[in-house]
């Protein structure tokens, strides 16, 4: 016991946060999460007041109580705040603060990129935020359609603040979907193979794949919009060959996916929840797990459904209308496996379950209406309006909301070792619930009536008024519960009940790790052998029983995790991850520097602030593997019984977490591709692109350059794989010169090109893939740079043969961008 | 011939094919429409219409394979493989079912319309 408490407070003195400001240096996943989820409550609350004045303005026929144009921006900051700041971070922080110790851990694998995400969401929903303060918030909508949206007719700087703003948010979301992704794969406990990991690891990891993938569309639109803003790129007006309906594609092949990455983390908590409360495993976790994979696939086929309007043909639209309905097929196996556990188990009716309930019967109601929906002529009559609003607040707050309240009641004991109150609580429950119905419920009538979304007032005598009134009180009851709700929460940190070992008997280890945890989670990184270890060990720690000795020496003073096999939970090697560390707040805050000088125009400060970030991030990649104060060779690390550091192997997580941000990277450039052959091929004034201006020889030239510098690369980790790491300075060396030489042949040829960028929406599309190989190109020239310092420094060697390994692939992709991109941009309008 | 082993990309390859069907079909539907589109009063019986049954056939008699091949690899599995196969063979049938419910729209719906 004593040996534990020493060991306790030696684990402490290496995971815990700096006190006083050098809190603003975390990186542990347990402050992070915290921040991200107090930061989306806030937003929530923003969002919230903004719903309660739109509410407030319908609830008469003509008030004039807000005028159009506050109106406008208070529906689109409404729209936007729910959606990007408070829904999505406010899941990965419960995502981020759970994963690690439900899969038996001690923190997510990149901590620093933990932190920067939090800090660009923060800045990024400050800035967004100021516009609304400022009067100028953006004004067309929460999914910005253009050309509404446009310099044209949107003048001021609204749209500015959103395109910039959201990009700059959208950051933190893919680095934490890189993240959660690597984490669940590669340092699950050891013996925790795939089908005994906890269901929400499933769907947390389902969602972290869905943002990889589904978010990329929307930053690349956002960065082709804000392009034609500021720089007149004409990709939207089809006067200059653009498509605003290619906005329309973009965004909502983000958007619909949006929903079910929304959707996923909540169904994961209910599937948590639902086994502990009926006290028994859930019914059918096979069929779950086929459920999420086959929700996630789904849910990226079905973007068409919101454009039904436009004038799709039809046969494409049947298309989009069957695989809508498709998706009730996943949906309603989960909502049959609860269904069943239900049945089948000796159900508790603890507080968290009345949110459940909640969520059963107003998620199911929303997603009959989601069917109606996907039927053509039915959209046809209710498309934009108050019957689509209705809808997807009852998806969105039923399949969302509800869950994520029921966690929060299910894991607060977790956060402050303290019960929640019932009474309250029920309080809170019935309000919510009953206001919401009210809220919403009028919403479906006032849309068959023709009600419109969107306007700002109404005529009365059109049957609206005692809908709308309705609807608008019962917005009030809903507020005054979440008012009730927020009470409860701040109240039970002084007046509830101290929560004993596992108070709600559940069967994931993150009970294991205490009421309220310790900054390293686990003193013994437990084996695990089923899919329930604490039913079947209840009230102990699980016993070490694995090839290494549980991680429990700390006298290095590192932070370290186990790295395991990705399917079968095999013990490969111990991860070490960085400590505390300033960095990620100076990157973020130079990047939201930048965010800021894009916005106020000021473009060569907006260069500065690049190279200055550009510094930090070099300094960031510099201060790794066995840089002194990360994990620098040592005789003791061969000595102890545990296997090699991640940074001595060819496989860590590093590299798992390169090709993971490849594949968004993919997605992004597949976006492009996209958009490059839509306005070629489908644009109202759509032609084959002349593309004589680019020179194909210099091109091809470039291209060969490049090839020989990938070959060069990957013979160099062929060797290190092999144990050769000689000549590894010149080798890298010849790699950084081919890399060099394509680099400046490409430079040479986007500064020659002949491009009319601001009447052909061609060019500028031209313009934007060379812009984007350049940035690759850029990249893996730089950091080959970087690594023949490191390589002379000794920080790559044969004992330390990872770090080439990690750029590889990069290298590999950048190759593989650039010649897609020379057939497909260059000569297919060719020989077209 | 060998279309399903016990390696975990068989949990999604079922559905990346689909996905590939699904963006070939709708991509090629519309570049179709714009390019050559056949005349409305043919109805069914046009380029377009049969292109997309005989790729729609084809890759649901291909998912379906898959499927097969995997049940039938499921009685011999091992206990740390079975979960695998298992969900892929789920997947490979879900997405054959997918792909011949969308596909079904082609023989009932004129295309470019």
């Amino acid at each position: 016991m004593n040996n534990d408490l020493s060991l306790h407070s030696q684990f402490a003195k290496v995971w815990d946060n700096l006190p006083g400001w050098g809190q603003l240096a975390a990186v542990n996943h347990t402050s992070i999460s915290r921040r991200f989820m107090i930061t989306g409550a806030v937003f929530f609350v923003i969002g919230g007041v903004l719903a309660m004045l739109i509410r407030s303005q319908l609830a008469l026929p003509q008030q004039e109580l807000i005028s159009p144009e506050l109106y406008a921006q208070l529906f689109t900051m409404h729209g936007t705040v729910m959606m990007f700041l408070f829904a999505i971070p406010i899941l990965e922080g419960a995502a981020m603060y759970l994963i690690p110790k439900m899969i038996g851990t001690r923190d997510l694998v990149f901590p620093r990129l933990s932190a920067l995400g939090y800090y660009c969401y923060l800045f990024g929903g400050i800035i967004i935020m100021t516009s609304l303060f400022l009067g100028i918030a953006p004004d067309s909508g929460w999914f910005m359609y253009t050309p509404l949206s446009s310099a044209k007719f949107s003048t001021g700087p609204g749209s500015d603040f959103w395109l910039l703003g959201i990009t700059f948010v959208e950051i933190s979301a893919v680095s934490a979907g890189v993240e959660l992704t690597v984490s669940i794969l590669r340092t699950r406990a050891p013996g925790m193979s795939l089908s005994k990991m906890p269901i929400f690891c499933w769907y947390i990891l389902a969602m972290a794949l869905m943002i990889v993938f589904g978010f990329p569309p929307l930053i690349l639109a956002s960065i082709l919009l804000e392009l034609e803003r500021a720089a007149g790129m004409p990709f939207f007006n089809p006067d200059a060959g653009g498509d605003p309906i290619l906005w329309q594609h973009l965004f909502w092949l983000f958007g619909h996916p949006e929903v079910y990455i929304i959707f996923l983390p909540a169904a994961g908590i209910v599937s948590t929840i639902i086994p502990v409360f009926a006290g028994r495993p859930l019914v059918g976790y096979r069929w779950i797990v086929l459920a999420i994979i086959t929700m996630g696939f789904v849910s990226f086929g079905l973007w068409v459904h919101h454009m039904f309007t436009v004038g799709i043909p039809q046969l494409a639209q049947a298309f989009f209308s069957v695989a809508s309905m498709l998706v009730a097929i996943p949906t309603a196996i989960q909502v049959f496996a609860w269904i069943a556990t239900l049945w089948t188990g000796r159900v508790r009716f603890e507080l968290p379950m009345l949110w459940i309930f909640g969520f059963l019967f107003i998620f199911v109601c929303g997603g009959l209406t989601g069917v109606m929906l996907a039927l053509v002529p039915f959209d046809w009559q209710v498309h934009d309006t108050h019957f689509v609003v209705a809808h997807f607040h009852y998806v969105l707050i039923g399949g969302m909301l509800f869950p994520l309240i029921g966690g929060l009641y299910y894991w607060l004991p977790h956060l402050s070792g303290r019960m929640p109150t019932m009474q309250m609580g029920r309080w809170a429950f019935w309000l919510i619930f009953i206001g919401f119905n009210a809220t919403f419920l009028m919403m479906h009538l006032t849309g068959l009536l023709g009600m419109p979304r969107r306007v700002y007032t109404y005529e009365p005598e059109l049957g609206w008024d005692w809908l709308n009134m309705l609807s608008s009180f019962g917005s009030f009851i809903m507020a005054s519960g979440f008012g009730m709700l927020f009470l409860d929460v701040i109240l039970h940190f002084r007046y509830g009940q101290k929560a004993t070992f596992n108070p709600w008997q559940a069967d994931t280890l993150e009970w294991a790790t205490g009421t309220p945890p310790t900054s390293y989670n686990f003193l013994r990184i437990p084996t695990v052998t089923t899919r329930h270890p604490l039913w079947d060990t209840p009230k102990v720690e699980p016993k070490v029983e694995n090839d290494g000795q549980g991680l429990e020496d700390i006298s290095h003073g590192r932070r370290e995790l186990y790295g395991t096999h990705a399917v079968t939970g095999k013990l490969m090697e111990v991860i070490h991850i960085p400590s505390h560390s300033w960095l990620p707040l100076i990157s973020a805050s130079f990047l939201a520097l930048l965010c800021i000088s894009l916005l106020s125009r000021a473009y060569l400060l907006a260069l500065g602030v690049t190279a200055l970030a550009a510094l930090s991030l070099f300094r960031w990649a510099w201060v790794n593997g066995a840089h002194r104060v990360m994990a620098p060779l040592s005789d003791k690390e061969l000595q102890r019984r545990e296997p090699k550091l991640h940074s001595r192997t060819l496989s860590g997580p590093g590299l798992w977490g390169m090709v993971i941000t490849l594949l968004s990277d993919g997605s992004l450039y597949l976006s492009l591709v996209f958009g490059w052959l839509y306005l070629w091929t489908v644009a109202p004034n759509s032609k084959v692109p002349d593309v004589a201006t680019v020179s194909l020889s210099v091109m091809a030239l470039s291209g060969v350059f490049l090839t020989i510098a990938v070959v060069l690369y990957g013979q160099i980790v062929k060797r290190l794989r092999s144990g050769n790491a000689t000549k590894l300075v010149s080798q890298l060396s010849r790699v950084f010169a081919f890399g060099l030489a394509h680099l400046l042949l490409l430079i040479y040829l986007t500064a020659t090109t002949d491009l009319a960028i601001t009447t052909s929406a061609h060019d500028a599309a031209l313009l934007v893939m060379l812009m984007f190989l350049l940035f690759h190109s850029s990249i893996a020239v730089v950091m080959t740079g970087l690594q023949i310092v490191r390589a002379a420094k000794g920080f790559i060697s044969q004992t330390l043969p990872y770090e080439p390994a990690v750029l590889n692939p990069f290298w590999v992709f950048t190759a593989g961008i650039f010649w897609v991109s020379f057939a497909c941009f260059l000569i297919l309008p060719r020989v077209w | 011939m060998t279309l399903i082993s016990r390696h975990p990309w068989h949990l999604v390859a079922g559905l990346v094919i689909w996905a590939i069907w699904f963006v070939v079909v709708y991509g090629g539907l519309s570049v179709a429409c714009q390019v050559s589109p056949p005349n409305p009063e043919q109805g069914l019986l046009n380029w377009i219409s049969i292109s997309l049954i005989l790729m729609t056939l084809g890759v649901v008699i291909l998912l379906c394979a898959c499927a097969i091949q995997g049940y039938k690899l499921i009685p011999n599995a091992t206990s740390g493989s079975r979960f695998i196969i298992q969900i892929a063979t789920a997947v490979y049938a879900f997405a054959a079912f997918s792909t011949l419910v969308i596909g079904f729209a082609t023989l009932t719906v004129v295309p470019c319309l």
